[in-house]
Formats: C-alpha cells, structure tokens, sequence
C-alpha cells in the first residue's frame, strides 16, 4: 500500500462528503419545496383606510402563502362611538369575487351601509372576510377591526400585566 | 485465518451496504412518488453511468490485475491484450509491466471524453444558477442531472486516481524482478 493511496482514499472521502451533501441537499429540499407549495397561509390585512368621499373602507389584503387564495364576501359590523349618532348595524354576505395570487397584495373596498353619516372618532368596524382556498371546500374567514381615529400601525391592544 | 476473517467482514459490510441502498430505493419509490427533480438526477446518473461504464470496468479490473502483478499471480495475459486497442504484434513485444501501463492509458480516452462531457453539464448548471443565461425553466432540472453526473464522477475519479498510483509500483516491482533474474543468470555459468 503505497502512501499516496492513502493520500487518495481521504480526499476521496471528503469529496464524497460533498458530493453526498450537495445531492442529498437538492432532492431533499425539492421535496421540502413541493410539500411547502401545498400549504395555503390565511390572508393578512396590512393597512386599513378610510375614504370619507366614499364611505367606505380600503384595505389592503396580502396573501403570504404559496396557495391562490379566493375571497368571496365581507361582512361588517359596527358599533358606535361616544361621538356618533348612528345606530349600530350589521351588513353580512356582501359578494366580492376577487383572486388573491401568491405573495400578492389586492386591494377590497368596503362599502359602509349606504345613507349613513361619516365614522366619528371612536366608531369601530369590524370586517370579515371570507374566502377559499382549492386544497377544500371550506370557506373560512379573517376579521379586521377597524377603529376610526386609532392608530392603524398599533395593532391588537395588548393586555395588562399583573 | 486472517485472510478469512478479512473477507467475511468485507462481504458483510458489502450486504450491508447494498441492503441500505436497496431499502432506501425502496423507500423512495414507495413513499413518495418521485418528482420531476428526482427523475432528473435519475436521468444525470444512468446517462453518466452508460458514459463511465468502460471507465469503472477497466479501471476495477486494471486494478485487480496489477495488485496480481505485484503479488506475482498468474495473469491472463492474452485477455489483456484483446483489451488494448493496438497492433498485435506490438502487444506482444511487451513485457507484462508494460502491456499493464499501456492498458491503463488506453481508457484515458474514455476518460477526457467523459470528464469533458461532466465539464459541459457543470458549466450550464453554474451559469443557470448565476442567472447568466436569463430565466429559464431548464436549470433546477439541469442541477438534478447534474448531481447524479456528479455521483458517477465520484466514483470515475476515485478509480482513476488510485489506478493512476499504480504504474510505478508496477515498474519498481519489474525492475526488483528484473534485477533478481539478473543475478541469476550472473551466478548460473559459474
């Protein structure tokens, strides 16, 4: 046996460390890629607008999962502030119909019941928003509350500590 | 003794290892059924396996035959010969050493035919991760041929580097051969 075989054997075995590694690591995360690209991601509200103009509410809803997502409808309800006169009511099942692609962002126009006044500071109006994804026939829902005034980047109100 | 036991552990580690292949095909086939990707690196092992196959062969075998020529074992001389791709009469001009060492560079064109071809797939599969070949949809399917290219490169370069190591044992050992016969002959007419 000479010493450059011995040389060879150990180069040899690093090399097929690598070679494994890089084999292994493609077949392995093309399989991790395919089951990942099944998963549907529920749908995010980033921002929420109010247009006075209108009466109605622009949010800007973000799909962060590989699956097409498809919304259907809304729903709204809302209560009033200290500061308005409205009554509260409740306007559901209204049909929309838009595709949300992938990583995509789309923008739905809420319409508030018609022939009522302006939000006043304080109103609170919470939509849900259905929609469904082809993996089921299920037909599930995200609800954003919206609080006129409130800031919109504060988020969920967190809870006291003890 | 030893030289039994050697061998016992050898073949058990050899079943041993196949059955390990065996039960991960096995897997793969069964639990998953296989991928564009995988078909790729399937594609990239057998068309390289059909490319090194005269590689492997030649090089096991040019590797079982010297370790015979360094141990002094009888060798099918003739066999050899209907290998080498050169004239009759020139083969049997040379002694067994050299006959050995002109087997061996007679794959060497084997072997610059399939390392150019590992070259060219490796080469694609660089520039469509660079992105230097725009988008296509060719390139994860490129690097699935690649790898399996890269598994049968493995083992051509393992057997090549090692059969490579051979030639100057061969001709250390002929000369040891060579210089004892000498001396024979030097002490014979006395």
């Amino acid at each position: 046996m000479s010493k450059k075989r011995v040389w060879i054997v150990l180069f040899i075995a690093l090399l097929g460390l690598f070679i494994g590694f890089g084999a292994g690591g493609y077949l392995t995360a093309n399989r991790v890629i395919t089951a990942m690209e099944q998963i549907p991601a529920s749908p995010i509200v980033l921002n929420a607008v109010y247009e006075k103009e209108q009466n109605q509410l622009a949010l800007s809803v973000f799909n962060p999962g590989p699956v097409p997502l498809r919304l259907q409808s809304y729903s709204i309800t809302f209560t009033p502030g200290s500061e308005s006169d409205e009554a509260a009511y409740i306007v559901s099942e209204i049909p929309i119909q838009l595709d949300l692609p992938p990583f995509d962002a789309v923008t739905v126009f809420v319409n508030l019941k018609e022939q009522t006044a302006a939000l006043a500071v304080g109103d609170l109006v919470t939509v849900s928003i259905f929609y469904t994804h082809p993996h089921s026939p299920d037909v599930y829902s995200v609800i954003h509350p919206y609080t006129q005034g409130a800031s919109e980047q504060a988020g969920p109100t967190p809870t006291p500590t003890q | 003794m030893k030289q039994h036991a050697e061998q016992i552990v050898w073949s058990l580690v050899l079943v041993l290892l196949l059955a390990f292949v065996l039960v991960q095909l096995l897997g793969l086939v069964l639990l998953w059924p296989l991928l564009p990707e995988d078909w790729a690196f399937l594609a990239g092992l057998l068309v390289f396996w059909l490319l090194a196959n005269r590689l492997l062969f030649g090089y096991g075998q040019f590797i079982q035959t010297a370790e015979r020529f360094l141990a002094d074992v009888a060798i099918d001389v003739e066999g050899i010969r209907a290998k080498v791709h050169h004239p009759a009469e020139w083969l049997e001009s040379l002694a067994l050493g050299s006959l050995l060492t002109a087997w061996l560079h007679d794959l060497d064109k084997y072997r610059y035919t399939f390392y150019t071809a590992y070259l060219i797939v490796a080469l694609f599969t660089m520039l469509t991760k660079f992105n230097l070949l725009g988008y296509n949809l060719v390139g994860n399917y490129l690097e699935g041929a690649f790898w399996g290219a890269s598994v049968v490169g493995f083992l051509v370069l393992a057997l090549d580097l090692t059969a490579h190591t051979y030639p100057a044992d061969i001709l250390a050992h002929a000369r040891e051969v060579l210089t004892s016969t000498e001396q024979e002959i030097a002490v014979e007419p006395v």
